[in-house]
């Protein structure tokens, strides 16, 4: 079982870059990790109330959550499973741990200035992806992808290459 | 009315028998209890009259105190006593003073009580201090029996009176407040003709039965919406799509034969009068077909149904009539599972909600490409048709769903406002949603939710 991990922002067009990646495999079975950076709060009482999931939930949203859906149910023989995880530091030592330690085998970069940062605290992980020790491919980003800058929409997953 | 009716006689009849029981039942209870207390009063009497008369001179000041004291005379208070050996006599003598039951009941049981008419008798067989038993017998008239409960009958009597008065009242008020929502309902309804089927009932947020009955009411009239205009969108598309060619027809044959003409030029208005000819051949042929899927007027029966294979059935149709307007099909996001394809549906009535929808893209878009795309999430199937039309001006959005609605910005399209109207409809029926989304002059986005169908087997 392949792991691996492609960056997100919790935007319908970034997901495309998920359909770049697995339209290039042929066989074998991929389970994704979609992660986004964001740092932790500096506030005491929110740290001690801190939820991941909580803080997922906040980032979500229907539109990209349907077309999770989709994907999942589209790719459904080379999809295992499509996760989302936070990622709370750019420190490369952090990084290389976390993708030890979820057996990570291949990561997936676009360009660093593709993908936006929707939480105040949100944090560009690509450029420190970039130095990690795991095996790393490049997929091209279309700016096309956004319908238009900071909207997203469920039907960004559709029409490419229209 | 009848029912207004028969609910205020049974209100009046349930709530007069009730009072009238209740009544009965008082009266009753307190009689009973007045006599019982009555003959309690006899027996204490019996006791301390007895002791007082029988026992030797002991103590008997301070009981002759309490007699005077707490112990009022009862009206025509009567004190009898004679020793238990002497009963026989005093039966022969006095017939008519004490009844003879009394006494033998006291010589067996040690007390009796009964009466004679208004008068109680109540006795005992006391036990003198030196071992002497004698026979004592109190009687007095019932006061209570002879005043107090002739003013409880009377006060019962009245209170009754006002009741019967009172409670039709009551109920007459109280059916109407009932039959209210009704008669609302019954009013509402009468508004609603052919002319004005797109009026509903009010329906709030109780549970109750005539919420229930308001929703149904909803649900049928929505059915009955639906098929009219299912009826009037056929009619309008088939009068629209067959005239155009008839007129191109008609005015080339006329040019062709208003003046005399070479050969060649009468070989090239025939061959234009044949492919317009054929145009509406093919027109034909797919309205026909949209018909049987959509103009039954049978009752609308739910089923199995391939949301894929629906919409190609569309797009081939509308491909034939706007042969002009490419329309791009994005499939490479369909689920691999069939399953999630399968949409529980009537098939004549979504074919003609999309076919509405996407003939609204072509028309409005002249000819630009329109791109439509289906895929299915977790437990939706979503169709989006998206063009680059003249789009909806936004504070027009809020009323395109309203029938015979055209935007202002419709100029040179034509059109009845029937079409989204009814795919609306259509698509709620089937328990889905229709989202319109749009930009003047850049476009509109159209997308359809299907619960995609769980079917066990």
């Amino acid at each position: 079982m392949n792991k691996i991990l492609i960056p997100t922002d919790f935007t319908v067009s970034s997901l495309n870059l998920v359909r770049d990646v697995i339209d290039k495999q042929d066989s074998d079975k991929y389970k994704i990790i979609l992660v986004h950076g964001v740092y932790l709060s500096s506030s005491i009482t929110e740290l001690l109330f801190f939820s991941k999931s909580k803080l997922l939930d906040e980032l979500k949203n229907n539109e990209f959550e349907t077309a999770v859906d989709v994907l999942r149910n589209s790719y459904q023989s080379k999809i295992e499973s499509i996760t989302l995880d936070l990622l709370y530091s750019t420190n490369v030592n952090y990084l290389n741990k976390y993708l030890e330690a979820n057996n990570v085998s291949k990561i997936y970069l676009p360009t660093a200035e593709s993908l936006l940062l929707p939480h105040k605290r949100s944090i560009n992980l690509i450029p420190k992806l970039r130095k990690t020790a795991v095996h790393q491919e490049d997929i091209e980003w279309n700016e096309e992808n956004r319908s238009r800058k900071n909207e997203n929409k469920f039907i960004d997953l559709f029409f490419r290459k229209m | 009315m009848k029912i207004h009716n028969k609910i205020i006689y049974l209100l009046i009849g349930i709530q007069i028998s009730f009072i009238l029981l209740f009544s009965a039942f008082i009266y009753y209870s307190i009689s009973n209890y007045s006599f019982t207390d009555f003959y309690k009063r006899l027996e204490i009497r019996a006791a301390i009259t007895a002791k007082i008369q029988l026992e030797p001179n002991q103590d008997i000041e301070s009981i002759q105190q309490m007699n005077h004291e707490f112990l009022e005379e009862l009206p025509n208070q009567q004190y009898i006593s004679f020793p238990i050996d002497q009963a026989d006599d005093y039966l022969k003598q006095n017939e008519n003073a004490i009844p003879h039951q009394i006494i033998e009941d006291i010589i067996e049981t040690g007390k009796a009580q009964g009466n004679v008419g208004s008068k109680l008798f109540a006795g005992i067989l006391y036990t003198t201090g030196l071992n002497k038993k004698y026979i004592v017998v109190v009687s007095a008239e019932n006061y209570f029996y002879s005043h107090h409960i002739a003013y409880l009958r009377n006060l019962l009597f009245s209170t009754l009176g006002f009741g019967f008065i009172l409670i039709p009242l009551l109920s007459i008020i109280f059916t109407r407040t009932i039959t209210k929502p009704v008669n609302n309902i019954i009013n509402e309804v009468q508004n609603i003709s052919s002319e004005n089927l797109h009026l509903r009932l009010e329906v709030t947020n109780k549970k109750d039965s005539i919420s229930s009955l308001a929703k149904t009411f909803n649900d049928v009239l929505n059915r009955l919406e639906t098929s009219f205009e299912t009826q009037k969108n056929f009619i309008s598309n088939a009068s629209h799509e067959l005239n155009t060619p008839l007129t191109t027809i008609i005015g080339e044959a006329e040019l062709a034969l208003s003046r005399k003409r070479t050969e060649e030029m009468y070989k090239k208005s025939l061959s234009r009068i044949l492919s317009e000819a054929e145009k509406l051949d093919r027109k034909t042929k797919a309205l026909l077909q949209l018909a049987q899927t959509g103009f039954d007027g049978k009752s609308q029966k739910f089923e199995k149904l391939r949301i894929d294979e629906l919409l190609l059935d569309v797009h081939e149709v509308v491909s034939k009539i706007y042969t002009s307007s490419p329309i791009l099909l994005d499939l490479s996001l369909l689920p691999e599972d069939p399953l999630k394809l399968k949409v529980f549906g009537n098939s004549r009535l979504l074919h003609v909600a999309i076919y509405n929808l996407l003939t609204n893209a072509c028309k409005y878009s002249s000819n630009a490409p329109v791109k439509v795309a289906l895929a299915s999430s977790d437990k939706l199937i979503t169709i989006i048709i998206k063009d680059t039309g003249i789009g909806i001006p936004p504070d027009e959005l809020a009323y395109i769903y309203d029938p015979y609605f055209r935007a202002s910005n419709v100029r040179i399209y034509e059109g009845y406002g029937i079409g989204l109207p009814l795919s609306k409809n259509i698509i709620h029926m089937h328990q889905g949603e229709l989202t319109v989304s749009s930009e003047v002059n850049i476009g509109t986005t159209v997308e359809i939710k299907l619960p995609i169908g769980v079917f066990s087997s």
